[in-house]
């Protein structure tokens, strides 16, 4: 062993691990993806051979629907309200400004965990009992109070985002654009906004793939996503090695499939340099 | 210089581990009154009891943060005669029985109903309190009379993750998947019941009556109660000391008429009520 490492110091140029194999530009490889290809295909060899680990995949399979629908209908909803927060987050009405900056502000303040646990105990059964029947069933399904409440709890952040892309775009652009008549709306949605898409891209994009990681925190209101599935069935079958094994795994593979999407769309989009 | 910082954080990492470990590992010989009686002898022992305590009156954290309930002082009275220290804390209960064989607690004692799928994991103690299921519904339900009600598919049952509720609840159901809701506790499922997002709640009876009366008004029973179980304390596979010890001295608590105080004790004002002279225990515990 201490002659390894004899010679290893001795050897200044293995610095770099590419130089010392003698193959230059090995080390711009993405060896992190290589790690992980092989890590998967080990995996994949592992479960797709073992009867438990096929029945796993299949019975926490049902949960990733939901965590997905839960996921897309979330991030949905708060980009629409993350656009009218952030809008109004550089308006120069200060009553619109206020509002949204006090929103802002409380929502991030709190833990989103506890978010949903308010919507659930508090918000939900008030509106419940006020709201008309036909609509009262917003408030009374989980699965949507889920979503309204990881949308209001992002809808904050995504705020944030939008701002600083509008401020991101030079104010010479609208002054440009109303100089040429268009009146701020106009402005906003033409010239303003398109620029701003392509700058607020990527944080977007991280923040779809951090929500869907938040996702399992509705569990604790039961909605029936891939972790509550896990804990159910780690607690009935007491095996809890295979099922949060197969969570983390699922988890993992959804995640890096949504930020390979997002990368695609932010390429796409780039401003050419 | 790298080499340096890393050996300072090294040593520091180190240094805290001892420091860490000195007092722990040196804990002041409790003077602990010897036990009595040709008990078992736990010398003192140190135990931690996991426990999901939101489930009163079995186990709750009262308002002075204090964890109390019927389980509670069951056991430190089984530690006066065993002669050990039991100190209980919080956590999941779909966790608990995991995390007794990883050896986080040294038993748990949470309402655990005693099952022969649960029997292969770990080893239960002897029943300590015969127990039936229930069901909640609002105050102003009709249309749900008993458990055989719960076939029709527009029925909701809510119940805890983990529970033989949980269990007992899926096979009451028609469709599994749809009709049971799983929730983090029971105080969450009876707050769904109350907002309408389920019909009913499965629940242990005797766990039913501080829930019911904290929701007066709001929540019922509807039916007779159901099945017949029986509830144990529980040890890791095969930790066979613990478990005859605290087996030995639920006897002797059971014998000298504690077991009856207690229950008369926490459920002095709230029905339903067990049946506090004990006798459905008697031929397991012996009178």
């Amino acid at each position: 062993m201490p002659d390894a490492e004899l010679s290893a110091t001795k050897k200044p140029l293995s610095a770099q691990p590419g130089r010392a194999l003698g193959i230059p530009g090995i080390e711009r490889l993405p060896w992190w993806i290589i790690v992980l290809v092989i890590g998967g295909i080990i995996a994949a060899s592992v479960i797709f051979t073992s009867a438990d680990y096929i029945n796993i995949l299949q019975i926490l399979g049902s949960g990733i629907y939901l965590t997905l629908t839960v996921t897309f209908f979330a991030f949905l909803l708060a980009l629409v309200i993350g656009l009218i927060a952030g809008i109004m987050r550089v308006s120069t009405n200060p009553i619109l400004y206020t509002i949204s900056t006090l929103y802002v502000e409380v929502i991030r303040g709190i833990p989103l965990l506890v978010q949903i646990l308010y919507f659930f105990y508090v918000i939900a059964p008030f509106f419940a009992e006020r709201v008309p029947e036909p609509m009262a069933f917003i408030f009374r399904d989980e699965v949507i109070q889920g979503i309204i409440a990881l949308a209001i709890g992002y809808g904050a952040y995504l705020a944030e985002i939008y701002r600083a892309g509008i401020q991101a775009v030079s104010r010479g652009q609208i002054e440009a654009a109303r100089s040429l008549g268009m009146n701020y709306f106009q402005a906003m949605r033409l010239v303003i906004l398109p620029q701003a898409l392509r700058v607020v891209l990527p944080p977007l994009g991280n923040d779809l793939v951090s929500m869907l990681k938040d996702s399992a925190l509705t569990s604790a209101i039961s909605v029936k996503e891939l972790t509550l599935w896990t804990r159910q069935r780690s607690a009935n079958t007491f095996r809890p090695l295979e099922h949060w094994t197969m969570a983390a795994l699922l988890y993992l593979v959804m995640t890096l499939g949504l930020s390979l999407i997002v990368r695609y769309l932010e390429r796409k989009l780039a401003i050419p340099r | 210089m790298k080499r340096l910082v890393f050996a300072c954080i090294a040593l520091l990492i180190v240094a805290t581990m001892v420091a860490c470990a000195t007092p722990a590992s040196a804990p002041a010989p409790t003077t602990a009154p010897a036990a009595t009686g040709g008990l078992p002898d736990l010398k003192g022992r140190e135990l931690k009891v996991g426990s999901d305590t939101t489930y009163p009156p079995f186990e709750s954290v009262d308002k002075d943060k204090k964890i109390v309930g019927f389980d509670v002082e069951l056991v430190a009275e089984i530690c006066k005669k065993v002669n050990c220290k039991a100190t209980f804390i919080t956590a999941d209960f779909d966790g608990l029985m995991i995390a007794v064989n990883n050896k986080t607690y040294d038993f748990s004692v949470s309402g655990w109903t005693i099952t022969d799928e649960r029997g292969k994991t770990v080893d239960f103690g002897l029943p300590y309190m015969q127990n039936t299921q229930v069901l909640l519904v609002r105050n102003d339900e009709t249309r749900i009379k008993g458990p055989e009600d719960l076939k029709k598919p527009e029925f909701i049952v809510a119940v805890q993750l983990g529970t033989t509720n949980a269990i007992t609840a899926k096979k009451l159901v028609a469709d599994a998947n749809k009709q049971v809701k799983e929730f983090q506790d029971f105080p969450a499922a009876v707050q769904a019941l109350i907002n309408k997002q389920a019909d009913a709640v499965d629940i242990d009876t005797f766990a039913a009556s501080d829930l019911l009366d904290q929701n007066k008004g709001k929540v019922k029973i509807t039916g007779a109660p159901f099945g017949d179980e029986f509830l144990g304390f529980v040890f890791r596979k095969g930790d066979a000391e613990l478990k005859n010890a605290f087996d030995a001295g639920l006897k002797a608590v059971y014998k000298d008429g504690t077991w009856s105080k207690l229950c008369e004790k926490w459920w002095k004002d709230i029905e339903p009520k067990p049946e506090c002279a004990g006798k459905g225990l008697a031929d397991k515990l012996g009178k």
